[in-house]
């Protein structure tokens, strides 16, 4: 599945799983944090959406899951059981690697609407520089300095 | 936070019709921030060295000994102790060198280019 794809496919379901998840979670932190999990998670396997029929139902057991092993992980934490777990280093890697995708974010967040607008089309778009430029009406050669920075910036600041 | 065992019974078509409840209010940075997790996924992920990197370092390398036997292929083909006539020696070494120049400015060419798109 495309990039263009998912997002006209889950992206717009965003709102409905927050409310599950809040259903579930009863916190607004909690159910955002899932979401966000989820939409990372679909994203890292866009390949295999191909074969999802139905993408609700689908995305609400994968939220389900993800919000029951969210209360276990909890309770477990809050009994140090975590500790003595043998997949320590999973839940460390984890964590590692939810850190490194908050420092991104909290880079893109500090890049200017402009840039994250092209980012955007480029990236879950996946517009090419052309099909880029023709929506902005920016300079193709802008364009890719304008991606190869973000992503410079990125790189440097994880 | 509901129990884990009152979680698992909720079917989906149960957890669809919470999707339509108007009482939760949706955050409105939400769209916004799952993008931007999206974009942070895969630029995290971009690598430091581009895949091309090793063609950017070869290549030239290749590049400058393909010019380098072509110059020798030239200089063992070109006719040896055959002029009588020093100028026409001359002219014959004069064109020699400017083979040899320009073969080497098209490799200089292409190192530079090959540089600056590795910077």
């Amino acid at each position: 599945m495309s990039g263009k794809e998912f997002a006209s496919l889950y992206l717009p379901l965003s709102a409905d799983l927050y409310r599950i998840a809040y259903y579930i979670l009863e916190s607004s932190q909690d159910a955002e944090d899932e979401v966000q999990n989820l939409y990372v998670k679909l994203w890292k396997s866009l390949d295999s959406l191909d074969s999802v029929n139905n993408p609700k139902p689908y995305c609400i057991r994968l939220l389900k899951n993800q919000c029951i092993d969210r209360i276990r992980k909890r309770k477990a934490d809050a009994s140090g059981l975590v500790k003595d777990e043998p997949d320590a280093c999973d839940i460390q890697d984890e964590i590692e690697s939810r850190e490194t995708l908050e420092k991104a974010m909290a880079l893109i967040d500090t890049l200017p609407e402009t840039k994250r607008k092209v980012l955007r089309m480029h990236v879950i778009d996946q517009m090419s520089y052309d099909e880029i430029s023709k929506v902005t009406g920016m300079n193709i050669l802008t364009i890719r300095v304008l991606v190869s920075q973000a992503r410079a910036r990125i790189r440097k600041g994880i | 936070m509901k129990d884990i065992n009152e979680i698992e019974e909720m079917t989906t078509e149960a957890l669809e019709a919470a999707s339509k409840s108007d009482t939760v209010i949706i955050p409105s940075g939400l769209r916004k921030s799952l993008e931007t997790a999206l974009i942070a996924e895969e630029l995290k992920n971009v690598q430091s060295h581009p895949k091309h990197k090793p063609f950017l370092i070869w290549g030239p390398a290749l590049v400058a000994a393909a010019a380098g036997l072509s110059v020798l292929f030239y200089v063992a083909n070109t006719p040896k102790d055959t002029f009588s006539d020093p100028e026409e020696a001359y002219a014959q070494l004069e064109r020699t060198f400017r083979y040899m120049q320009s073969k080497a400015e098209m490799v200089n060419d292409i190192t530079e280019n090959a540089f600056n798109l590795s910077k």
